[in-house]
């Protein structure tokens, strides 16, 4: 499904029908195109792409540029006019993207991650035990791929299909390697819930991004909670799996350092374990407002990486 | 035909219990309407749930099988077949 055949009739602003722009098929030629020459000569069209954006973004644009103007109230490094910020913003989004098209590209070797708290995955390993990985549309998501890699574990990535997903299902079929593999998570089947822990019985890693929420979501699936000054909608659907799983929660997060370098963040929220009932609001609620509390923590690190390009504390 | 239908109020009263659905009473649900989207609209993770309590107070295993379970989860009629076909307590 293309981003022109997201459903009609939804809400435009919302994230589901945004799609990062460009097709499947440029994608492609993208891809074998830095297979062939590398990432260098596309390089220098960054700061072009962006400052493109800059000028006829629209949304894009505007959510980056109100943003930017929060993080500079909030007291973020971020000196100089607000069009130079919106342009940096732009242009680092831009560069996060290369460097995905080249890490799937097959030049895994060339980027350096460095890891923080990743003992509590190496124990996990160990006892061959599966866990939800909960990251952000913050930095770059696919570093976790390479940590599966790494580690030679099976990483199940779950994520709603049809808008800026394209991206990843090329990506998908340009390298099926069998580390990672991506279930497409439809709310309202029935599902999706149970692969999820036949995945994990089976002592492989679960990963989902808890910062955005399902268009369809019901108030039982999301949380309204303070994020960078201003009440926010977060998903619920990773902590209650977690929570109804047993398992344990860790937050991922990957933030850019420089050219081809990574930071890799991994806390354990919750070491796993039954979750009685009567416990689980209260356990679920602790854990989403230790993850938003996390969150913020690292936009204020990497204000740049933020890659939610629409109207993030918008009501519905 | 009488064990079917206490089976079928079990298993209503389970998914309400599971599920802390607030609108809705185990009386108010028809055996034979669908669980989920048009009907009780019931989501992914609300079939784990009933899935997980149906193995604990019956027995059964729930086989992770799309297709077996687009079957199973079709209302409380199909899900009270399951475990009368399945049920080991």
């Amino acid at each position: 499904m293309s981003a022109e055949e997201a459903p009609r009739g939804a809400d435009r602003t919302n994230w589901s029908v945004h799609a990062e722009r460009g097709s499947w098929w440029i994608l492609r030629f993208l891809v074998a195109a830095i297979r062939k020459l590398g990432s260098a000569p596309l390089r220098p069209l960054v700061p072009v792409v962006a400052l493109y954006f800059v000028f006829f973004g629209g949304k894009a644009r505007r959510a980056s540029r109100d943003y930017m103007e929060r993080m500079r109230g909030l007291s973020a490094d971020l000196p100089g006019p607000i069009f130079g910020q919106t342009y940096r913003h732009l242009r680092t989004f831009a560069f996060v993207i290369l460097d995905r098209l080249e890490l799937w590209s097959g030049a895994i070797g060339r980027f350096q991650i460095r890891l923080h708290g990743e003992q509590c995955m190496r124990e996990l390993i160990e006892h061959k035990r599966g866990a939800m990985l909960v990251g952000a549309h913050l930095g770059s998501f696919d570093v976790l791929r390479l940590i599966a890699r790494e580690y030679g574990i099976q990483v199940n990535v779950i994520m709603y299909t049809g808008n800026a997903e394209l991206i990843n299902r090329a990506f998908e079929e340009l390298d099926p390697s069998a580390s990672v593999r991506l279930i497409e998570l439809d709310p309202h089947a029935f599902s999706t819930a149970l692969e999820i822990r036949k995945c994990v019985n089976r002592g492989e890693f679960v990963a989902m991004l808890g910062d955005r929420v399902h268009p369809s979501a019901t108030g039982r699936r999301k949380v309204r909670l303070n994020f960078l000054g201003q009440p926010a909608d977060f998903a619920q659907g990773p902590f209650l799996m977690a929570a109804i799983l047993g398992i344990p929660l860790i937050m991922s997060i990957a933030l850019r350092r420089g050219f081809r370098e990574y930071d890799g963040y991994l806390t354990l929220i919750s070491e796993g374990g039954r979750v009685p009932r009567s416990k689980r609001q209260e356990l679920v609620g602790r854990w989403s407002a230790e993850y938003v509390a996390l969150l913020e923590g690292y936009c204020m690190r990497a204000p740049l990486q933020w890659f939610n390009f629409y109207d993030f504390w918008g009501r519905e | 035909m009488a064990e079917n239908e206490s089976l079928h109020q079990e298993i209503k009263v389970l998914i309400v219990e599971t599920l802390m659905l607030e609108d809705v009473t185990a009386e108010a649900i028809e055996t034979d309407a669908p669980l989920f989207g048009e009907g009780l609209g019931l989501d992914s993770i609300d079939s784990l749930e009933i899935a997980m309590v149906l193995e604990e107070n019956y027995g059964v295993v729930l086989d992770e099988d799309p297709d077996t379970n687009r079957e199973i989860f079709q209302s409380v009629a199909s899900l009270a077949r399951f475990v009368q076909g399945n049920r080991r307590t």
